[in-house]
């Protein structure tokens, strides 16, 4: 069972041991539709909560990823610039965004945990 | 909207539901989006066959001993180039020389015509061809008595067939024709707004769920896939055809819309003494296909264009990405000394200025 927290702005940030990605929820990309461009970030910014950290754009929407905490932008999903439907159809797995470093590790468990998500979802 | 801000529904409204189409409000009316998804509806229309919903799109007709000539006065296109049982794309154009809507004209004889028009301008539209009715002829909006269903794509005449219509391979775009399928009246015009092969198909509204059953169900061996108005627009502006509120409006000319092919100078019109003027004067602006150079995103309505220099000749009208291009495409609204093909521009994407270059359009050619 993997380690995922929620925000309200449906991003999800999930753990892997010791490494944090950050990507959109699956309710998000359903939302958004096709995704047809990821912009690449600034790998080594530093981005504040709720500040804009990845734009992604879908064949009618152009939508902003926040920050769920503070972190660190680290890498960039670089398999999203030839296939960005990876985050239609895998949006909680291969089609992750950003692998990240929160400047709080413990500001993770601040997050919404999948229920909690669900439940603001209904 | 005429009902107060009440949203209507089609008579295909349950089906979309029933198919769980993202819905979405266009012109008044609650409208698929999308079903499967924008880019799958939009390649299945370009390979397969697609289904559209546009019962919401209007329908006046007019009819009496001198219809022919209200049409004429309010149209540029010449009305005369059509016979009985023909159609044709033309425009309302203001005294002004701008657009009141697009539309298309179709010719049941000189004393009937039916008029196709957008659903967002029915109201408006009415009102304005009897506003100038100085002619005997009466004017009717019917668009709440019909539903429409749009069938296109290059496996368009299969299904048709199939569905019951034995010789529709030998319709020709832009005529009509009305007959019966099961005893059903149908209306069947060789129209779309794709650039495939297509035919529009009206019937009553008690008939609009029988006919997207059975279409649906005949279909289904070829493929075909329900299309919302999401690809539809897609479609269309990879055609760089025009739609009311982007490339038309008020503001707009005929002329800077691109659209001077839609004008005859034979017959007199409401407008023609303007677009006379800017025809022999030449335009200021022009609608310009772009295209943008790298995989940096899509254009967007009203996204600024800018020379190399960086200054500001114009504005997007629509943007969006082609699913056939895979690239970035825009429809805009520039001065036009810039309005040259390969001409190289920039276009806001996002806040950055993306290179970009005006193409020919349409974007995409149909594959023969």
């Amino acid at each position: 069972m993997a380690d995922i927290r929620y925000t309200k702005t449906h991003e999800y940030l999930r753990r892997d041991g010791a490494a944090f990605y950050l990507g959109i929820t699956d309710h998000a990309q359903n939302q958004l539709g096709d995704i047809t461009f990821v912009e690449a970030p600034e790998v080594g910014a530093s981005v504040a909560a709720g500040k804009s950290c990845c734009t992604v754009e879908s064949v009618k929407a152009v939508a902003e990823v926040y920050a769920p905490v503070p972190l660190k932008i680290t890498g960039f999903n670089t398999r999203l610039e030839d296939s960005p439907e990876l985050v239609n159809k895998d949006a909680m797995g291969e089609g992750w965004l950003l692998s990240v470093e929160l400047d709080n590790p413990a500001d993770f468990e601040s997050l919404l945990d999948q229920s909690a998500y669900y439940a603001l979802e209904k | 909207m005429n009902l107060g801000g009440t949203i209507r529904r089609t008579a295909l409204y349950e089906r979309h539901v029933a198919l769980e189409a993202r819905m979405g409000e266009f012109a008044g009316f609650e409208m698929p989006m999308w079903y499967e998804g924008i880019k799958a509806e939009h390649l299945a229309v370009r390979s397969g066959v697609g289904l559209f919903d546009l019962s919401h799109m209007g329908e006046i007709y007019i009819e009496g001993r001198e219809a022919f000539d209200l049409v004429q006065w309010l149209t540029c296109n010449d009305l005369r180039r059509i016979g009985d049982g023909q159609c044709q794309y033309t425009l309302f154009p203001t005294p002004q020389g701008g657009v009141v809507d697009d539309l298309i004209a179709y010719q049941i004889n000189p004393e009937h015509y039916m008029l196709v028009v957008n659903a967002s301008n029915i109201e408006k539209d009415y009102n304005w061809i009897l506003q100038h009715n100085r002619f005997d002829c009466v004017v009717n909006d019917r668009s709440d008595d019909y539903s429409l269903v749009a069938v296109q794509g290059p496996k368009t005449d299969e299904l048709l067939a199939a569905f019951g219509l034995k010789n529709i391979a030998s319709q020709s775009a832009f005529t009509f024709r009305n007959t019966k399928v099961d005893g059903r009246r149908i209306t069947v015009a060789g129209t779309g707004y794709t650039g495939e092969r297509g035919f529009e198909l009206i019937v009553a509204n008690d008939d609009a769920l029988w006919l997207w059953d059975r279409l649906m169900e005949i279909g289904q061996p070829l493929g075909v896939v329900p299309v919302g108005l999401g690809a539809r627009d897609t479609l269309r502006l990879e055609m760089a055809y025009s739609l009311y509120g982007h490339e038309l409006s008020d503001d707009i000319s005929v002329l800077e819309a691109n659209l001077a092919w839609t004008v005859r100078w034979g017959p007199d019109f409401l407008g023609k003494d303007v677009l006379l003027r800017q025809r022999d004067e030449g335009v200021k602006r022009i609608v310009t296909g772009l295209v943008v150079d790298d995989k940096v995103g899509a254009p967007r309505n009203s996204a600024p264009v800018l020379n190399s220099a960086g200054e500001q000749i114009g504005y997007v009208t629509s943007g969006s990405h082609s699913p056939s291009l895979e690239r970035g495409i825009a429809l805009a609204l520039i001065d036009v000394n810039y309005s040259k093909l390969g001409e190289p521009l920039q276009v806001e994407i996002r806040g950055k200025a993306a290179p970009c270059k005006v193409c020919e359009t349409p974007f995409y050619s149909r594959k023969k």
